[in-house]
């Protein structure tokens, strides 16, 4: 079997890692690995936690204030908390610049999905038309990385645009909110699918609702944002934690990879890393190596790998990530009710709203207000606080917001390159160059209007002007910059995942999709690395 | 941490130099001390460590303990009401026998403690300014890889210089010496403290650099009198809410406008209430007199002339990467005059107001001193809260929870990134995530929508009446402000 050095251990790392390690590879993982802070108070709800830490005002808003929302002119209805703030610390000497983009990078252990809400589409048919793979090679992989996760999720109106597969379990339970939501869509759903193209259904969620293995079931305490203390929401740690059983895994946290080194025929020979604790350089040799580092970060490696090779500074284009919208809306029949906050706390319900093309298809989720950080839904609220406060005490049992998602192509003008200043320290910088699609603005109102209309239709009610476009980059879904193709181009890879510039190197994550649709990708993300981990030659 | 040899260890910013030390885990330390038993006594250091007996004066007797020595952090000193002589003394010679072992022992780094007052433009009949500023220049020729560091005045329990202030500020009439308009920027103990310590990483390049240390605000001195005199005046207990809100508002009114982030503009009310007292005759009918009376004279000729220099640490450069660096590596920012000069009453004061306004509840202990600590200061450009529609917001915001409610309405739609509202959100989010706040802010109304309706209505009408009153009251002063409404991100 072959040596295979992986680099991150983010969704696609652990999972590309596992299955390789299944079929008989040796397997070294390379990692930066930011650890996760232990919980506090493992047993506490959410408002119990203010009750009971010594500190609540230190945990939630963090040892220098970190977490306040304060007034500013892009606030958002979510960032996220100090107790997440090791998924997105950078190491020093890793700059970026940025146009029109705002993106995140992390070097925690198990990567992004730290900080993810749990939703995962698999994608249909159509939505893998772009894609030079056979539907059902991803099918497949999508049933093994539900069977290691645990996703939540029922035959529903969604089922024509989200396959269902035997392995899913039973979801967690609705709060009242959601309850109220759906029983509403199914009263009117033939005049909700014909006017406004709009089907709803039940998220699909990687959260446990009953123990699996070492991961307890939701215990709805309200906690999801700040980390769950029952590990129910999947994290890619508990993947990693599986790839440790393995005699031939060697897990290596602390080392940042830089670039690799290769040869004439394009073999890549060993990878150069830096020390995270001495900055010493150290190198890591293998047969095969895949890059698991995440879009962003896996480009960096290879066109540093390139101007350090050829002195050339090459240019990535087709960076994608789906664009992002937050309509918030208020159920007036549920107003008055008992405010749930000991819950689970993200979204229950998902939507879609058809088009004519259908890879135009666009993709939501709806979430329901249960515990939440007041003070930044307060102050945008048009009144003085006071004022604000009882209005949203007033609201609150009925507040919701719908989190639209939109469908992005690779284009020419939206491309990663570096920038490089010869002698100094930190001679490489990642350029992330992003260019909105002349037609987007267009496509966003039209899915927006049906959404509102659809939300309206129901019983709900949308206030005018607190729509919200989210700065590109939000999603943390980036993609395509090194995708894979029948074709042979210069930084493209193989449809088994072989870049077509160096035969021993394997692009697994986000870089490799040639289309990202409106569905959020985790799912799609983690599948694909199995089934490249599935394809690697065996020695 | 490398070996380092400290001097000046059982002095004030010297003990509190030890504990940042102890909390570093430094292993190989050598501390100078006259009196080694009576220092273990009072501070238990690792066996590692060691406690040299000696004084700068008679090196001969422990230039051994330099051995293997890697830094040296010079804080010992001579301060306060001696003699020329024994300034010299203790400074310039001390500094020069030290510097000559070091040098002798191949001691690679020394970090020399000096003081503002090195550097002030007018330095006549004072002696330790002057003296200091002799060491300083035997530092920069010694050959060593050096840094100087100048802290502007340092506070926390037990500072002389503190003390002395809060002497002045007790007196029945209120004086300053000089014009009171002389900037200065006082830093805490423990904020230097741990700044020395965060220099002596081997990592950090020194350059040779004369760096000055100060604190998070920068005032003038009649405002930190003004703040010192009122904190003496107002009674301590402040959870009667909103009545003694209103009440030490208006007392304070004038000089608590230096709270608001110690603004230069707000402060010109606090000067008016303050008698200068010319500083040159004084100072030379005290330099006559010293040489015979100094022990009896409550302050010499030198001390009144920090009175009328510049103390804040914007000389000898301004910006500094090091001292930039060093303040990143802080685990919690730099203190501000509110921070250091204990819960200031006015500060306890506005939190009250804000909690009833907010939360119809007194806010415990820990609220308030969670709201002090984090509260917004004064930004780098103290130009903003300056204007003169923010300190009428921050005035009206004093005389209760409805003149708060109205400036609160007006500035959500008119400067939603002011000071006030910036205070307030802080407020806010301390409230729900706190014991006592989160009940009301965790939790919504309950009943028929007809009742919940009722409710907000009733506030939504409220909320519009505010706002109108707060149009016609703060348009006017809003047009009067110059500058404009960018906002300015307060100094976290």
């Amino acid at each position: 079997m072959s040596r295979v050095v992986v680099v991150g251990s983010g969704a696609t790392g652990v999972h590309f890692a596992l299955t390789a390690l299944e079929r008989g590879h040796d397997v070294t993982l390379l990692d930066v690995g930011n650890e996760r802070p232990s919980p506090v108070l493992p047993h506490a709800s959410f408002d119990q936690l203010k009750t009971e830490l010594p500190d609540p005002v230190g945990y939630f808003l963090g040892e220098r204030g970190e977490g306040v929302v304060y007034p500013s002119t892009s606030a958002s209805y979510y960032g996220h908390p100090p107790s997440k703030q090791y998924v997105f610390d950078i190491p020093r000497g890793v700059d970026t610049s940025t146009t029109a983009m705002s993106p995140r990078f992390s070097f925690a252990r198990g990567g992004l999905a730290e900080a993810w809400t749990g939703g995962v589409y698999a994608f249909n048919r159509d939505d893998l038309a772009p894609y030079p793979i056979p539907y059902d090679q991803m099918h497949r992989n999508y049933e093994i990385v539900s069977r290691r996760i645990g996703i939540g999720a029922v035959r529903d109106d969604l089922e024509r645009f989200i396959p269902f597969n035997d392995s899913y379990r039973t979801p967690l339970p609705f709060d009242r909110h959601s309850q109220w939501l759906w029983d509403r869509y199914h009263a009117r759903r033939d005049r909700l699918q014909a006017s406004h193209g709009f089907f709803l259904g039940r998220s699909r969620v990687a959260s446990l609702s009953s123990d699996m293995g070492e991961r307890k079931g939701c215990g709805q305490l309200g906690r999801c944002l700040w980390g769950c203390p029952n590990e129910s929401i999947y994290s890619p740690l508990h993947t990693l934690r599986d790839c440790l059983t393995h005699p031939r895994f060697t897990y290596v946290p602390g080392v940042l990879v830089r670039h690799f080194e290769y040869g004439e025929n394009g073999a890549v020979t060993r990878l150069i890393a830096r020390r995270m604790d001495t900055r010493e350089p150290v190198t890591f040799d293998g047969e095969l190596f895949a890059l698991a580092a995440g879009a962003l970060t896996s480009s960096r490696i290879v066109l540093e790998s390139t101007y350090r090779h050829t002195g050339r500074v090459a240019v990535l284009p087709g960076l994608m990530d789906n664009l992002q919208i937050h309509v918030p809306f208020l159920t007036p029949a549920l107003i008055g009710t008992k405010v749930q906050t000991a819950s689970y706390q993200f979204h229950h319900l998902a939507f879609g709203v058809t088009r004519p093309d259908p890879l135009d298809y666009v993709h939501g989720q709806i979430t329901t207000l249960k515990s939440a950080s007041v003070h930044p839904i307060v102050q945008s609220l048009p009144l003085d606080l006071r004022g604000s406060i009882g209005a949203f005490r007033a609201l609150r049992a009925g507040l919701g917001v719908a989190n639209v998602n939109l469908a992005d192509t690779r284009r020419e003008a939206s491309l990663l390159t570096l920038r490089v200043t010869p002698g100094a320290e930190h001679d490489v910088e990642l350029v992330v160059r992003y260019s909105e699609d002349a037609a987007e603005p267009a496509r966003m109102d039209s899915a927006v209007r049906s959404v509102k209309k659809a939300l309206t239709s129901m019983g709900c009610f949308v206030p005018p002007g607190m729509t919200r476009v989210l700065p590109r980059g939000t999603s943390v879904h980036y993609a395509g910059t090194m995708p894979m193709s029948q074709t042979a181009g210069e930084f493209t890879c193989a449809p088994d995942g072989r870049s077509h510039a160096h035969d021993n190197l394997y692009i697994v994550d986000g870089a490799s999709l040639p289309f990202l649709p409106a569905k959020n990708h985790t799912f799609t993300l983690m599948a694909n690395a199995t089934r490249v981990a599935d394809g690697l030659p065996r020695a | 941490m490398p070996a380092l040899f400290v001097t000046g260890a059982s002095g004030f910013v010297g003990r509190r130099v030890v504990h940042a030390l102890l909390q570093a885990g430094a292993s190989d330390v050598r501390l100078l001390l006259r009196d080694p038993s009576a220092f273990a006594r009072a501070v238990h250091v690792p066996v590692s460590w060691r406690l040299v007996r000696g004084s700068l004066d008679e090196v001969a007797s422990w230039r051994g303990a330099l051995d293997d020595v890697h830094t040296v952090l010079h804080l010992a000193s001579s301060s306060g009401k001696v003699s020329r002589a024994e300034h010299d003394r203790a400074i310039i010679d001390g500094t020069t026998q030290l510097l000559a072992a070091a040098k002798d022992a191949n001691v690679a780094r020394f970090l020399y403690v000096s003081s503002v007052a090195a550097g002030f433009a007018d330095r006549s009949h004072y002696h330790y300014a002057n003296a200091k500023r002799a060491a300083e220049a035997r530092v920069r020729e010694s050959g060593l890889d050096v840094l100087i560091v100048r802290p502007t005045m340092v506070f926390g329990d037990g500072s002389p210089v503190l003390d002395g202030l809060r002497r002045l500020a007790r007196l029945p009439l209120p004086i300053v010496f000089g014009a009171g308009s002389a900037l200065v920027q006082p830093i805490h103990v423990d904020d230097l403290a741990a700044l020395l310590v965060a220099a002596l990483n081997p990592s950090l390049k020194w350059n040779g650099e004369t760096m000055a240390l100060g604190g998070a605000d920068t005032l003038r001195t009649d405002a930190l009198l003004a703040r010192l005199r009122a904190n003496a005046a107002s009674t301590p207990d402040a959870t009667s809410g909103a009545t003694s809100g209103a009440t030490s508002g208006a007392t304070s009114g004038a000089t608590s406008g230096a709270t608001s982030g110690a603004t230069l503009g707000a402060t010109r009310e606090a000067a008016a209430r303050f008698i200068p007292i010319p500083v040159d005759p004084l100072r030379a009918l005290l330099a006559l007199v010293e040489p015979m009376l100094l022990s009896v004279l409550p302050f010499s000729a030198g001390q009144l002339t920090s009175f009328i220099n510049a103390s804040d640490a914007s000389a000898p450069s301004a910006p500094s990467t090091l001292r930039d660096q060093l303040w990143s590596q802080l685990p919690a920012p730099v203190r501000g005059v509110d921070a250091m000069l204990g819960t200031d009453t006015t500060v306890a004061a506005e939190c009250h107001v804000y909690a009833r306004y907010l939360a119809d509840t007194n806010p415990t202990p820990y609220v308030v001193d969670a709201y002090a600590r984090l509260r917004p200061t004064a930004s780098r450009s103290a130009r903003a809260d300056a204007r003169l529609i923010e300190r009428s917001l921050l005035a009206a915001s004093r005389w209760g929870a409805w003149p708060l409610r109205v400036a609160d309405g007006y500035a959500r739609f008119f400067l939603p990134r002011s000071v006030l509202r910036r205070r307030l959100v802080l407020m806010l989010a301390i409230l729900e995530n706190s014991p006592d706040g989160e009940r009301q802010l965790n939790s919504g109304d309950e009943g028929s929508l007809v009742a919940v309706g009722a409710r907000l209505m009733l506030t939504g009408v409220a909320s519009v009446l505010c706002l109108a009153i707060g149009v016609v009251c703060f348009a006017p002063f809003h047009l009067l402000s110059g500058g404009d409404d960018t906002p300015v991100e307060a100094a976290h």
